[in-house]
């Protein structure tokens, strides 16, 4: 028995707003088409109209949650081309930041997908930690998302007085709950029942499809732009990237299980970036009032949580960008999306959307 | 006394009886629930939160209905007439395959709600959740031989009177096969109902929320009475067939004896209430095809088992 089903644009199992159709056979997914679009803001088009210095704040709103790194890939862009000297003190400050993100992100994740396989309870666990990291980034810059703290030339303001030994404090407090997590979520038998075995990526396929990020290194593909722009800073703090080796590639537990891992490395590294954060400027005297950057060209990526961010930034001595355009890591997955669903069960459907960490405010940029 | 007015005591006794431990138990679970999750619970009506449940159900009353041209609404009088008519089945004075036939109905009525949905999705999840009530009826049965085997009777106010409140007056010291035989019983019965944690249709947490989500207002309100009251019961009823709910009677409620026998009910549904609430607060759901497996694969073997096991220590 075949039947059409459609879920969306608004539905509390989607990454966002997006609309799903399936052909099912009985419970299995034939074939799916995703639409997208519903949350087209026009981002990049924003950004060429308005001046430098005002573009970090639409910049932030890529994805309110990971603000950090969209602001982050626009200032290195700038300062490329404008060739402003960030101190080492505002290089480990926006470091630390990454990885705090990162951890915000992947609890956010955990508490998704702990929701969706029906374990309410782990969720609040997640979120409970989550909610420390936000009050950390409140802390540093005002505001829980789009935090526009990150500019180009360095920090928008100093780091307030007393956040490291807040953030060594909340760091602890993450470090002793990884074990509960494992205990709560990780090592029971029906999430592992309900996640292994289905959504399954290749090593191939994620190739292919040019999937970066945990969804990419869990199925065995090393990608890990922390090797790349920061890689002496990274190197410096014992940074060893993780990639499990699946032969017959990554299930939706074993992105999971990883990203889990990812958040115990990310506590390691911010101990070690707190070690270098040392005295200095916040930020570059002559990026303090940018009304023209010399013309040139940049591209940039780095490594957000969710995988590859990259920006391709032209300007042509004006006092606005000529072209910005930015790859983000959601986009590729989405084109790889109706094979992914491919002979999965429509009941797990939440569980396999989820898994992928995908952000529609990514992708609808 | 005529039959008619001791009909009338017990309806009232029962009614006493079970409404306010249900709201008891469901102002305890989340109160309870909110402690383990890390979060306040209900606090803002008087008593600590108390009166929430009552604030909750007049809020879902004046809520604007959803999907009303969808809605059979004979299907869901009959439903809340069938919740109603567990109330005096914890008196006991029925053959124990009543109150089975009675969940049997309630369950039937969950499935065709579900079919009336004019849905390929609720089409597929009702044919789910008669199958999976379908494989969970098996188990009951082959325990409920069992028991009729040991007790030489299907009466459950006779089976409750054969085994004392402590657990060296229960069945299962006689013969152990029956202890794990309640055990079965309890577990067959809740992936019989749909009721936590083996909600597959019925969770709120489940694909598309499952029924729950489709219904507002006290359409929703009656789907969730559903699964409080029928798991409340559903614990009495096994704590009376196999855990010693106390050689008394239902009409001594009256007498000291009365006090002690709902004491004794009490006491040991309150725990099982907890126990079970813990277990699906604390871990995730499985699919109904899961469950279906679970029951075919452990559950109806182990209840061959104990037909077996209790045959052989007659």
């Amino acid at each position: 028995m075949s039947h059409f089903f459609e879920v969306g644009p608004f539905d509390p199992v989607l990454p966002g707003p997006m609309k799903i159709r399936m052909n099912l056979k009985g419970d299995v997914i034939d074939s799916a088409e995703v639409n997208l679009g519903f949350l087209f803001k026009g981002l990049e088009k924003e950004a060429e109209k308005r001046k430098w210095k005002t573009v970090t704040p639409i910049i932030s709103r890529l994805d309110p949650e990971e603000s950090v790194y969209s602001e982050l890939l626009f200032s290195l862009c700038v300062e490329q081309i404008a060739e402003f000297n960030v101190s080492d003190r505002a290089t480990y400050v926006r470091l630390i930041l990454c990885e705090l993100n990162r951890i915000s992100s992947h609890l956010k994740f955990l508490a998704i997908i702990s929701r969706f396989s029906g374990c309410a309870t782990s969720s609040y666990y997640f979120l409970r930690e989550r909610e420390f990291m936000l009050d950390l980034f409140e802390l540093i810059s005002g505001a829980r998302f789009c935090y526009n703290y990150i500019v180009p030339g360095g920090l928008r303001y100093d780091v307030t007085e007393g956040f490291l030994e807040r953030l060594s404090e909340g760091l602890e407090k993450v470090a002793t709950k990884l074990p509960e997590y494992h205990n709560v979520l990780l090592n029971n038998i029906i999430f592992k029942k309900r996640l292994s075995q289905i959504g399954r990526i290749s090593k191939e396929q994620a190739i292919y499809f040019g999937i970066s990020g945990v969804n990419a290194r869990a199925s065995g593909v090393f990608t890990d732009e922390r090797y790349g722009f920061y890689k002496n800073e990274y190197e410096k703090a014992g940074f060893e990237s993780l990639v499990r080796n699946e032969s017959e590639g990554a299930d939706a537990y074993s992105r999971t299980y990883l990203r889990l891992k990812e958040i115990e490395q990310s506590v390691k590294l911010i101990n070690q970036f707190v070690k270098f954060v040392g005295q200095g400027d916040f930020r570059d005297a002559k990026s303090t009032n940018i009304e023209i950057i010399p013309a040139g060209e940049s591209f940039i990526k780095i490594e957000s949580s969710r995988g590859t961010l990259s920006c391709h930034l032209v300007s042509n001595g004006n006092k606005k960008a000529q072209r910005v355009k930015i790859q983000t890591p959601s986009n590729p997955v989405m084109n790889y999306l109706p094979i992914y669903l491919k002979e999965n069960e429509v009941e797990d459907l939440p569980l396999l959307l989820s898994s992928l960490d995908l952000s529609i405010n990514e992708v609808d940029k | 006394m005529s039959p008619s007015s001791q009909f009338v005591k017990m309806l009232i006794l029962s009614i006493v009886f079970f409404v306010p431990l249900f709201y008891l138990v469901s102002f305890l679970k989340s109160k309870v629930s909110a402690d383990l999750q890390a979060r306040v619970g209900p606090n803002r009506t008087r008593l600590a939160g108390f009166f929430q449940s009552i604030y909750d159900f007049i809020k879902l009353n004046e809520k604007e209905i959803s999907l009303v041209s969808k809605i059979n609404q004979i299907l869901f009088l009959v439903m809340f007439a069938l919740i109603f008519s567990v109330i005096p089945l914890v008196q006991f004075k029925f053959n124990v395959l009543f109150p089975v036939l009675i969940l049997f109905l309630i369950s039937f009525v969950s499935f065709l709600i579900g079919l009336k949905q004019k849905d390929a999705y609720l089409h597929q999840f009702a044919l789910g959740y008669a199958l999976q009530s379908a494989i969970g009826l098996l188990p009951i049965l082959i325990v409920l031989l069992s028991v009729m085997l040991t007790s030489g009777t299907l009466s459950v106010d006779e089976i409750v009177k054969t085994q004392g409140i402590f657990f060296w007056d229960w069945h299962f010291l006689s013969n152990v096969f029956l202890f794990f035989g309640g055990v079965i019983f309890f577990v067959s019965g809740l992936v019989f109902l749909h009721l936590p944690p083996f909600n597959g249709l019925f969770s709120y947490d489940y694909f598309r929320q499952g029924l729950e989500g489709r219904f507002s207002g006290y359409y929703y309100s009656i789907l969730k009475l559903r699964t409080e009251a029928l798991q409340l019961f559903w614990i009495i009823f096994c704590v009376s067939l196999f855990w010693g709910a106390g050689n008394y009677s239902f009409d001594q409620a009256t007498t000291q004896i009365g006090v002690l026998y709902f004491l004794t009910i009490s006491i040991k549904s309150i725990l099982i209430f907890f126990i079970l609430n813990w277990f699906e607060k604390m871990t995730p759901k499985l699919k109904t095809i899961q469950i279906s497996s679970f029951v075919l694969k452990v559950l109806l073997p182990m209840s061959f088992v104990t037909l077996i096991g209790v045959t052989l220590c007659l």
